[in-house]
């Protein structure tokens, strides 16, 4: 026995002091290429596992939670209903509200963070044949009291571009997600200042914001206002990736709008604003 | 005591397996709860029936993967297994008589204890001072305590069942099986 005992005492020994060569080899990186090849070689394993192990490991979720969830189900269900009646009788009085006014010629005053402006309410008639989505083109020109500079908007709020050009009867529309279009404008939370830029149509892009201020995913970028013709508080859309290098001199952030541009039929042109 | 020649060829798969679940599934199938360590439970509990020094070479190629893919620095997973796989050892040998008693649940607690603790101490040793705050400690307590009763309700009997059959498949004469330990 005892001679089993002195034989494990010596091996013990000896393994720890392999682990502590070891322990200094790995504090001067001797190790990396060793942990390389074991994370390389169980890479797909690991892979495989977690798939399996998320898998596994919401549907224990799901049993834990489903008393929670059945409970959720009916609220939203109920929800659900009541937003749909909601919805369906708004739309209807949208519909309304539009033949009404068109009939009537009718501007209305609107008031947004303080400043009341009146707006017109425009149809597109045409777009950019190239299909860069550069511009639209609306059926009221200077006949309507349209002039440059002056915002468009969807209703909701939401700002889709600046009057560039004014004809008689019809006026050009720069999109915001033209290259072409730069929008000053703040993030509604934290008040970054920043520059809207447009991404050849494909969507916009914050940029020029300084290192030091903060930007959350998800908040909403409305305009600031410094620019002639744009009110302040128009939504632009939110924050979808925040993009920060300490190389760079400024962060930028991808946004994500609130309407399909393809989509739109018919707009809000904001006059009398200074 | 009898000579225990342990058949590794039928014990070591089980227990690569058990390595290979405790790096992969086992963290994240039960990220809510609170886990007892099931290798150091096995290899503690083969280190008792184990050939002289076989099983500190086992613990620590096993310890040596986990310390891998510990998020802590490469290190302490190994000192931490060798010494409490040495301690229950050499325990065994001299107060283990039977091979179901008080003595082997003691004495598998006191190996998983040794582990948590030195373990604990070698995460927060910082140039040469235990630097950690009360949370840590409370953790370790609620670790060992929650061992304690894996041990005594789920792993103890589990193991040791597993364990039994395939330490008697390995064996070479069949009536040591019978036996264990005299």
């Amino acid at each position: 026995m005892k001679k089993e005992i002195s034989s494990k005492i010596a091996s013990l020994i000896f393994l720890l002091v392999v682990s502590v060569l070891l322990i200094f080899l790995n504090s001067f990186g001797y190790l990396d290429r060793v942990k390389n090849a074991v994370f390389y070689v169980t890479a797909p394993i690991q892979k495989v596992s977690q798939t399996f192990s998320i898998d596994i490991d919401g549907f224990f979720y799901t049993i834990k939670n489903i008393d929670k969830f059945k409970k959720e189900n009916v609220v939203l269900k109920n929800e659900n209903l009541r937003l749909i009646y909601e919805v369906s009788g708004l739309k209807e009085i949208e519909r309304e509200n539009k033949v009404l006014r068109r009939q009537l010629d009718f501007s209305e005053n609107m008031c947004l963070n303080g400043s009341c402006f009146q707006w017109e309410i425009g149809r597109i008639i045409g777009k950019d044949p190239n299909n860069y989505g550069k511009y639209i083109i609306i059926d009221l020109g200077a006949k309507n009291g349209i002039k440059e500079n002056q915002a468009v908007m969807v209703s909701g709020g939401i700002l889709i571009g600046k009057v560039i050009e004014v004809f008689d009867n019809f006026s050009k529309v720069m999109l915001i997600t033209s290259s072409d279009s730069s929008i000053n404008s703040i993030t509604q939370t934290t008040r970054a200042n920043g520059i809207v830029k447009g991404k050849y149509a494909t969507g916009v892009k914050l940029e020029m914001i300084n290192q030091n201020e903060e930007l959350i995913t998800g908040d909403l970028i409305i305009t600031s206002g410094l620019e002639s013709g744009i009110p302040k508080g128009l939504i632009i859309g939110k924050i979808s990736n925040v993009e920060e290098s300490a190389n760079e001199v400024f962060k930028a952030a991808d946004l994500d709008l609130f309407v399909n541009f393809n989509r739109i039929e018919e707009v809000f042109i904001i006059e009398n604003y200074d | 005591m009898t000579d225990r020649n342990l058949n590794n060829h039928i014990f070591l798969p089980f227990l690569f397996l058990v390595m290979f679940l405790q790096i992969t599934f086992i963290p994240q199938l039960f990220s809510e709860l609170i886990i007892p360590n099931l290798l150091l439970i096995l290899l503690i509990a083969a280190s008792f029936s184990c050939r002289s020094s076989e099983m500190f070479y086992v613990s620590f190629f096993c310890a040596f993967f986990l310390d891998i893919f510990s998020d802590v620095y490469f290190g302490p997973i190994i000192i931490s297994v060798l010494v409490a796989v040495f301690i229950s050892s050499y325990l065994a040998h001299y107060f283990l008589k039977e091979l179901f008693s008080l003595n082997l649940f003691l004495i598998s607690f006191l190996g998983i204890a040794v582990y948590n603790i030195l373990y604990f101490i070698l995460i927060n040793l910082n140039n040469f001072q235990l630097i950690f705050d009360l949370t840590e400690l409370n953790r370790l307590t609620i670790v060992i305590v929650f061992e304690i009763v894996y041990i005594a309700i789920l792993i103890y009997p589990f193991s040791y069942g597993v364990g039994i059959s395939i330490f008697n498949l390995g064996l070479k004469d069949k009536n040591e099986s019978q036996v264990f330990y005299k």
